[in-house]
Order: C-alpha cells, then sequence, then structure tokens
C-alpha cells in the first residue's frame, strides 16, 4: 500500500537498492564422506583449492590459488577508499578480480604484485578502458550487457563531473559479432589471457551456446541475486533467474553440446564455503561473492544505496579507511577459503576439482526439479532430467 | 633497407606490426584485403601507412599513432581510440569513432550510419555523407559532417557538438539545432584547411548547422 501512494504521489517509479535472493541453496545440502572408500580427508589445511584455466586459445594457464571472484563495483557507486580495499584483500587471498565496468584505478594494478589475478571488463562502457590494460591484465571479460540490470537505460554517475547514458555493445549488431569481438581482443591481448563472456541469466542456453561456439574460454552467469545499487525497485526482484536454476540450465546445455568442460562462473550472494562449495559442485568453476564481500566491508544492507548517503561510507563518495576494510574482507575471505576446504575435505577429496553433482542432494521436491540435482529419499534424478 | 615480409593473417600482420614499431617509427602495409583488426591497441606515436581495404576494427583503441589508410574500411574504425589520428582515404561502413574518448578520425569518404556513437571525446570529420543515428549517445567531443546525413542525427546526446554541411533528415531525442557562432566557423575552416577537405561548391561554412543537446542532465525518457 505504501508502494502505491508513493507513486501516487510522485508520478515516477520507486528507486531502491538491493537483490534477489535464491533461498533454494539451503534446500541442498551435501552427502558427506565417512569410511571406506571415501573417507574425510584428516588435514583440510592440504585440500587443493586452486583452480587452472587453460585453452589452446591461451598462451600460458591462468591459475588461481581460490574459487574466489570479486566484481569490484564501479567508482561512483562505491568510494575510491572501499574499492582499493576490495582490490587489496582479494588479490591478496588469491582470487580473480574483475574490475569494473568504468575502468581500473591504479591500485587495482599495484595489489596485484601480492597474487591474485585481475580481469578487465569490455562493456558497452568503455570510456575508461585502455589499450595497456589489455596488455597487464589476466583476463578479460565481454560484458554483453551494461550497468546491474540489462535492457535497463541509466545515467552512469562518472565521479569525474560527467554523465552519459550507458547501453548495450553498439558495435555487435549480430550473433556473429561476438565472435568478431573475441578475436579482436585476443589481438588486443596478444593471445595471452582467457576471455570470457558474461551475460545475465536470460537466454542462458542461447549465450552459453553463442560463447562456446565465438571462441570464448568461458562463461560469467549474472543472476537474479546481482546486487543491484540504483534501479526501480521492480527491475531488482523481477528479471532473472536464481544462481541454482542457472547452473541447472548450463549443465544441460553443456551436457547436449558433448562439451567436457566450459568454465562457468556465477554470480551469487553466497556468503559460507559450504555455499561456495555448492556452486562448485553444481559445475562451476569460480563462484562471485560481491554483495558478502561488500557486507564483510561494513555494509549493513538498508538499500539506500541509491540516495548516496551511506552511513557507513560503502555507496558513497565519503573518504573510506581502505586499511581497515581490506583487513576486515582479507579474514572474511580466509575464513571462507577455510570453510571451502573443510567442506571438499568432508567429501573426502584432495582437491576442489573433484566435487560434482553427486556430492550433493536436494531436499524438496521443488529443489530437484529446478537445480536437477538428485532428490533426498528418492535417491535419484527427477525423470524429467533424464532425457 | 625496409624489412617485407608477406601475410594473408589478421593476426600475423599486427604481430609484424608490432615488431616492425618496435624498431623503427615508421610501418607500411600493402595489399590489404578486408582483414579485421588491423593495427588495433597500438600505444605509439609511429606512422602506419595502409594500403587496401580493411575490414572491422581497423585502429580500434588507437593511443598515439598516426594510421593512415588509402582504401575503404569497414566497420567500428577506430573504436574506443584515445589518442592519435587515423585518416581514411575512401568510405567507411557502420559505426566509425564509436566509443571514442580522444584523437581525430578524418574519413574522406562517405560513412554509413552510427558516426561516433557513444562517443565521449575527440574530433570525427567525415568529407562526405553519412547515414542514419549520428552522435547517438554523444557525451562529448565534435563531429562534423561536411555533406548530408540521415535520420535521428544527436539521437539521446547529453554533451558534445555536431556540425553538419548538407541537408539533416531529422534530429533524434534531445538533440536541437541552434546557430554557429563565430568560434564555430573559425574552428571548421580550421578543419578544411588543415585536412583539405573539399567542400561543396553549394555550401559555405555559415550555412553548416548546428546540433546540441536540449538538456544536458537528461534521463532517457523523461527529465530529471
Amino acid at each position: 500500500m505504501d508502494e502505491i501512494n508513493r507513486k501516487a504521489s510522485s508520478g515516477k517509479p520507486t528507486h531502491s537498492s538491493g537483490f534477489r535472493k535464491c533461498n533454494l541453496l539451503d534446500e541442498i545440502v551435501f552427502l558427506p564422506a565417512q569410511s571406506y572408500p571415501r573417507r574425510a580427508v584428516d588435514i583440510f589445511r592440504g585440500v587443493d583449492i586452486d583452480v587452472v584455466f587453460e585453452s589452446g586459445n591461451m598462451r600460458a594457464p591462468l591459475s588461481l590459488s581460490s574459487p574466489i571472484v570479486v566484481t569490484s563495483p564501479p567508482l561512483g557507486k562505491i568510494s575510491k577508499g572501499l574499492k582499493i580495499a576490495i582490490a587489496s584483500a582479494v588479490l591478496r587471498c588469491g582470487g580473480l578480480l574483475i574490475t569494473s565496468e568504468n575502468g581500473t584505478i591504479d591500485e587495482e594494478w599495484k595489489f596485484r604484485e601480492k597474487g591474485g589475478k585481475i580481469s578487465i571488463t569490455w562493456s558497452p562502457d568503455r570510456k575508461n578502458i585502455s589499450s595497456e590494460e589489455f596488455l597487464k591484465c589476466d583476463a578479460v571479460c565481454i560484458k554483453l550487457y551494461s550497468g546491474e540490470r540489462p535492457g535497463f537505460h541509466e545515467i552512469v554517475d562518472d565521479s569525474y563531473g560527467k554523465r552519459y547514458v550507458s547501453p548495450w555493445h553498439r558495435d555487435m549488431t549480430s550473433d556473429k559479432d561476438l565472435s568478431y569481438h573475441i578475436s579482436l581482443i585476443r589481438e588486443l591481448t596478444e593471445r595471452n589471457v582467457p576471455i570470457f563472456v558474461r551475460f545475465y541469466s536470460s537466454d542462458i542456453e542461447k549465450y552459453t551456446k553463442l560463447a562456446y561456439e565465438s571462441g570464448a574460454d568461458g562463461i560469467i552467469v549474472d543472476t537474479h541475486e546481482l546486487k543491484v545499487f540504483s534501479a526501480p525497485r521492480d527491475a531488482i526482484k523481477n528479471y532473472g533467474i536464481s544462481p541454482v536454476a542457472a547452473m541447472a540450465v548450463v549443465r544441460r546445455v553443456l551436457r547436449e553440446m558433448d562439451v567436457k568442460r566450459f568454465p562457468t562462473i556465477i554470480t551469487t550472494s553466497a556468503s559460507s564455503g559450504a555455499d561456495v562449495a555448492k556452486y562448485i559442485a553444481m559445475g562451476a568453476e569460480l563462484v562471485d561473492i560481491t554483495r558478502a564481500c561488500l557486507i564483510a566491508a561494513g555494509c549493513k544492507q538498508m538499500n539506500k544505496c541509491y540516495t548516496k548517503k551511506c552511513e557507513f561510507k560503502i555507496a558513497s563518495d565519503d573518504e573510506y579507511d581502505w586499511k581497515v576494510g581490506a583487513e576486515r574482507i582479507e579474514k572474511y575471505l580466509n575464513a571462507l577459503s577455510d570453510e571451502i576446504r573443510i567442506a571438499v575435505a568432508m567429501m573426502g577429496y584432495d582437491s576442489i576439482r573433484e566435487l560434482n553433482i553427486e556430492n550433493l542432494r536436494a531436499l524438496t521436491y521443488n529443489a530437484a526439479a529446478i537445480s536437477g540435482l538428485k532428490l533426498e529419499g528418492y535417491d535419484d534424478f527427477l525423470p524429467m532430467w533424464l532425457h | 633497407m625496409a624489412e617485407k615480409s608477406v601475410f594473408t593473417r589478421s593476426s600475423d600482420i599486427n604481430l609484424a606490426l608490432r615488431r616492425q614499431i618496435e624498431k623503427t617509427k615508421t610501418a607500411k602495409i600493402v595489399g590489404l584485403k578486408g582483414q579485421h583488426n588491423i593495427a588495433c591497441g597500438i600505444n605509439k606515436d609511429v606512422k602506419i601507412q595502409i594500403e587496401g581495404d580493411a575490414g572491422d576494427f581497423l585502429g580500434a583503441l588507437n593511443n598515439g599513432a598516426f594510421i593512415l589508410l588509402s582504401g575503404n574500411a569497414g566497420r567500428f574504425v577506430g573504436d574506443a581510440m584515445s589518442k592519435g589520428i587515423i585518416l581514411i582515404d575512401g568510405d567507411v561502413h557502420h559505426g566509425a569513432g564509436i566509443y571514442m574518448k580522444g584523437g581525430i578520425l578524418i574519413i574522406k569518404g562517405d560513412c554509413l550510419g552510427s558516426v561516433g556513437q557513444m562517443m565521449y571525446d575527440g574530433t570525427i570529420i567525415v568529407n562526405g555523407t553519412a547515414g542514419n543515428y549520428i552522435g547517438e549517445y554523444l557525451s562529448g567531443g565534435e563531429i562534423i559532417i561536411t555533406d548530408d546525413v540521415g535520420n535521428n542525427v544527436g539521437n539521446l546526446m547529453t554533451d558534445g557538438e555536431i556540425y553538419v554541411g548538407g541537408d539533416i533528415e531529422s534530429t533524434g531525442i534531445n538533440a536541437k539545432l541552434t546557430s554557429l557562432s563565430s568560434e564555430d566557423i573559425k574552428k571548421i575552416q580550421g578543419y578544411v584547411d588543415s585536412y583539405k577537405l573539399r567542400l561543396s561548391t553549394e555550401i559555405d561554412i555559415s550555412d553548416f548547422k548546428k546540433i546540441v543537446p536540449h538538456k544536458k542532465n537528461f534521463l532517457w525518457g523523461g527529465e530529471e
């Protein structure tokens, strides 16, 4: 009723911030190892959670010491201090930092010396991307849409004082153009790095196939758990599917294409190591946990980001103490990494690469139907998934 | 004596080009036959002369080079270019200067549409006709077209200027015609003289039309 009254008074859509949580993950559990032939690993700290990307298109493999990804929000949505904190923590923990659409900052490159890798973003917003970054980066992410939800024109609040609209790729007018972009980026990077295609969880089948056939090295699927800083409230809650459902679609499509491995990164609101491990078992190679990182940095989920008056200095231009923030995020990521190792160890594996869907069970019929996992009790895939 | 090598694939041409410009400040490519991505991402102050027809993305992300093409080019010439000069002595396909944020792009020929789409800064000069959606989403810089243009010029522009010497079929959302100032006339004359542009005998520089945004703080679908 408040919503109707607000619109009746203003005549405009209500702006908001936030995301839509997928509750399905709570209905999915692991089956731990217990005895021969699969026993829990004694010392979980020895468990390997490294991720390695290799393909014929790359000169050298890309190695990460953690399956964690964080997409740095753009300057203008968050302060520079917070961007520095995120970069520092993620890179020190050996994860993958995907830089924002409106460019990188110098400190992000500086912290890369500590470990971890940086992927730059080639998106419809190319104001601050330069050819030098293509030679420095460890990966490139071609983002097919712009902003936090596709199809939504927004004013990009450039912190340097200009405002401009950031729509879809104007130089991508047919399916074939994606392969042209990929070959352009191979030239710009001198064929050294993996290229991921990033798209929203809409037409997942189409874009997964297109990315594979266009020569990409992997995909990044954004879901409705992607945090939105500023958009009409309707756009936050009502568009896109959950990460659990998205992974089910990706697995099915790759199986139909008879593709054994096509690295997938999934955007989630995962906050624990077990959550991350579940997505890995569902087929993801890396899991984007940006929202959890923002909470570790001090975000209290007030969903007032669109006002730019965040009292916790997260979604604002106010000075943010990056050292304090970096320490908190790093501690959180270290704890998360240990939880991931514990999950892998409890499955009886020495390496995260051994996690698979057989380790998981859906607790409800609904979860099994959507996720494509075996249903507890029935202990098999639902018939709809067996074709 | 200049080193000579023969290649057909874009990747081989670019590799040879990069090796050449590590040693010298000039390079020449002859016999280009529509290969894509040629001379993309050059970060040096070098001169690259190209004869033949280029494919798409010629000089994309140019960051300092002077690229001279004697021939026609495909789509998206100078995509996201930030510095340097690209001069095309021929016609180009769609999207010349798309996402441009600096430098100068000169086309001595006709362009299909979408010139300077999403342009942030820099200068585009077309000495010929240009199609539809010129300067769509323009947020800075300037576009000068000496001849006729199509529909929706300056559609959704938020800043920058577009100058047209010929007829305009229609302007786009948030774009309006305004009068030329004496500085504008001087500026256009300067470009005509510097780059030896050919103007139709029927066109005088004072006849050029100028298109600017209605409102700089412009929200899609309404006012802020």
